[in-house]
């Protein structure tokens, strides 16, 4: 089972996400870099607070084009990806924000407010690029319509574990193995599942109904906890080799 | 979907499949003559339609044209709101048998109006309101708990009215299935801008067949303030098709600095659910929007109004808060009759522009009274009698 973590560029401050970010790489699998928006409807209190925060020290979207060059060459085998809101893309003008994404080592971009039906031109553009596509399944999305979603996903499938904004839960739904074997057999393509991951025991549910699972309020929690980075980073590494069930 | 580039859906993947539903639902009772009897009754007998189109003697005089009133201000609960509140509910009620509404209020206007619908048809009520709006319109507050509605405040964000919208989004993505989100104003992903300017669309038709009857002719100009733009497309929808009938819609100027002109000097973005109009910074961060009208303090614009902007079928000015100001005094003094403070910046552009509109025949949508306002007109007063 793959780790994908997430994290808020900029937050507490960008040289202090940076160095998370680094330290969250020797573990994770895969990193997600969340370029702040001033207003995350997908999100929850955590990720809105990190966001927040991050604008408030004068984060700038250009950073976060940087962030990831550093990241990438110092890791130059794992995938990472942006997740960032369509408005943050669509300011820059959708063909220059993928471009430097790309110039930056990025993998994918992760649009939670972007549907298939609204991204027609992002597709091309992230394919004419070779950057991979993330598209969401919730819950409540029929069959008919994970096959448009999965025929226009090029990276891997983001299951929305429950209908919801991000941030940390106690358990998953009971359903949810079912509706991963659905979707699998419908999708034939990863999927990797989203909000609310924040135990070992969730993974070992999860473990054969999918590929991976994404963390995120729960990494960004442990920065809120703590005084100084340098132990959030102890503390964020010992986590994710917990998740992993090497410790 | 689209009005021109503008709309759409841009939203998360679990709103997805209930937009979809509502936009079945909505078009079903759309077509229903139960639901439309139905919602007629309501607005009759209890909002209080048809609103009266008043000829303002006194200030045509004054300024030289001929100026009536469309007198929304006289509804139920004070704003146009509540034709939308209602309509919306009993969609709920009745088609989509939700029991539980959810909505977003910068003044309290719009949560007032959906506390009242929620009241009226026996449904569960929740509203999300900016702390800082919680803090400043207490009054409203206190209706919407007495109306029976819990309110909830929002500290994100700049704590008004745009994160009041995100906390409701969040609300409506996590109860999909049980909740319906009654939004305020034509904005937010489609079908929303379709919705709410059919329910708001009474005032333009009752508008027409009535100056038809006192004038015998439609009007030269017919006349908005804009927020998110409910009023004005309820009024313009109309005479969209009378190509000789100018439409004007005002936002408002702020201070000069800050602002909440989002299509007068915003570009394109996207924001709650649509394309459109925003004011942004070069990120495309959400600028914290400004107007001494808490009801247009709002970063964006309903598409609809974004398109038509662009063809160049409406005109969009903005009037700055001390122009409001004179607006608002100018028709308690000349009118005897107090406006709110979003319209009262329509009135403001009639007056700075009456010498281009003499002899004219000029509609203004007095989308509400201005009871509400009465305190930030104390406090204005105040500091410039100091
Ligand atoms: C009286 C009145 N007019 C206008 C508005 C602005 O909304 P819209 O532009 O949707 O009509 C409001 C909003 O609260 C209002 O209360």
């Amino acid at each position: 089972m793959k780790i994908c973590a997430y994290f808020t560029c900029g937050f507490p401050d960008i040289e202090s996400s940076f160095k998370i970010m680094r330290e969250i790489l020797k573990v994770a699998d895969m990193l997600e870099i969340g370029i702040p928006f001033s207003d995350p409807i997908a999100d929850g209190p955590t990720i809105q607070f990190a966001s927040a925060k991050a604008l408030e020290m004068g984060f700038k979207v250009s950073q976060a084009f940087e962030v990831a060059e550093r990241l990438k060459s110092q890791f130059p085998q794992k995938k990472i990806l942006f997740m960032t809101y369509y408005n943050i893309i669509l300011r820059k003008g959708i063909e220059s924000f993928i471009r430097k994404s790309r110039d930056a080592g990025i993998w994918g971009i992760i649009v939670p407010d972007l549907t298939p039906e609204e991204s027609s031109d992002f597709c091309e553009i992230m394919r004419k690029n070779e950057l991979k596509t993330v598209f969401f399944v919730s819950p409540l999305t029929p069959e008919k319509r994970i096959k448009k979603i999965s025929s226009m996903t090029s990276g891997f499938i983001y299951y929305i574990s429950t209908t919801g904004v991000t941030g940390e839960r106690e358990k998953l739904p009971e359903e949810i193995k079912n509706k991963l074997k659905d979707v699998k057999k419908i999708a034939q393509k990863e999927i990797f599942v989203g909000f609310g991951i924040s135990k070992r025991e969730h993974i070992k549910e999860l473990e054969g109904f999918a590929d991976g699972v994404i963390v995120g309020s729960a990494l960004i929690r442990k920065v809120i906890e703590t005084k100084s980075s340098e132990e959030a980073e102890k503390k964020i590494t010992l986590f994710l080799e917990e998740l992993k069930g090497e410790k | 979907m689209y009005y021109g580039e503008y709309g759409g859906q841009f939203i998360p993947e679990t709103l997805f499949p209930v937009l979809q539903e509502l936009d079945r639902a909505f078009e079903k009772a759309k077509k229903s003559k139960n639901f439309a009897k139905k919602w007629r009754y309501y607005l009759e007998v209890y909002a209080g339609r048809p609103t009266p189109l008043f000829f303002a003697k006194n200030a045509s005089e004054k300024l030289g044209i001929k100026l009536y009133l469309k007198r929304e201000d006289l509804l139920h609960t004070g704003a146009h709101k509540i034709n939308n509140t209602i309509g919306q509910c009993l969609l709920a009620k009745e088609v989509l048998k939700k029991t539980r509404i959810i909505a977003e209020t910068g003044a309290g206007q719009h949560g007032v109006a959906t506390a009242t619908a929620c009241a009226l048809l026996n449904l569960k009520c929740t509203i999300y309101m900016g702390r800082k709006d919680v803090q400043r319109q207490k009054i409203n507050v206190l209706k919407m708990k007495l109306l029976g509605a819990e309110v909830v405040p929002v500290s994100s964000g700049t704590e008004t009215l745009k994160d009041a919208i995100n906390e409701a989004l969040r609300d409506w993505i996590t109860n999909p299935t049980s909740t319906h989100y009654v939004i305020g104003s034509v904005v937010g992903p489609y079908p929303f801008p379709k919705i709410v300017s059919f329910f708001q669309s009474i005032i333009g038709v009752e508008a027409k067949q009535q100056i038809l009857k006192l004038e015998g002719r439609l009007p030269d100009f017919v006349v908005a303030c804009v927020g998110g733009g409910s009023n004005a497309i309820g009024i313009f929808s109309a005479f969209l098709k009378e190509k000789k009938v100018k439409l004007v819609g005002v936002e408002a100027g702020g201070d000069g600095n800050l602002h909440s002109a989002s299509l007068t000097r915003g570009s394109l973005g996207v924001f709650h659910g649509m394309k459109t109009y925003l004011i942004q910074d070069e990120d495309g961060q959400v600028l914290p929007p400004h107007s001494i009208a808490p009801g247009l303090d709002y970063p964006a614009v309903g598409p609809e109004h974004a398109y038509l902007k662009d063809s160049g079928r409406a005109e969009y000015y903005s009037v700055q808060d001390e122009d409001a100001l004179e607006g608002f005094e100018f028709l308690s003094k000349f009118e005897g009759i107090i406006p709110a403070l979003e319209p009262a910046h329509a009135m403001a552009w009639i007056i700075k522009n009456s010498k281009e509109l003499k002899g004219k025949i000029v509609i203004l949508n007095l989308s509400g009274r201005g009871d509400k306002d009465m305190e930030i007109y104390s406090n204005r007063k105040g500091e410039h009698q100091a």
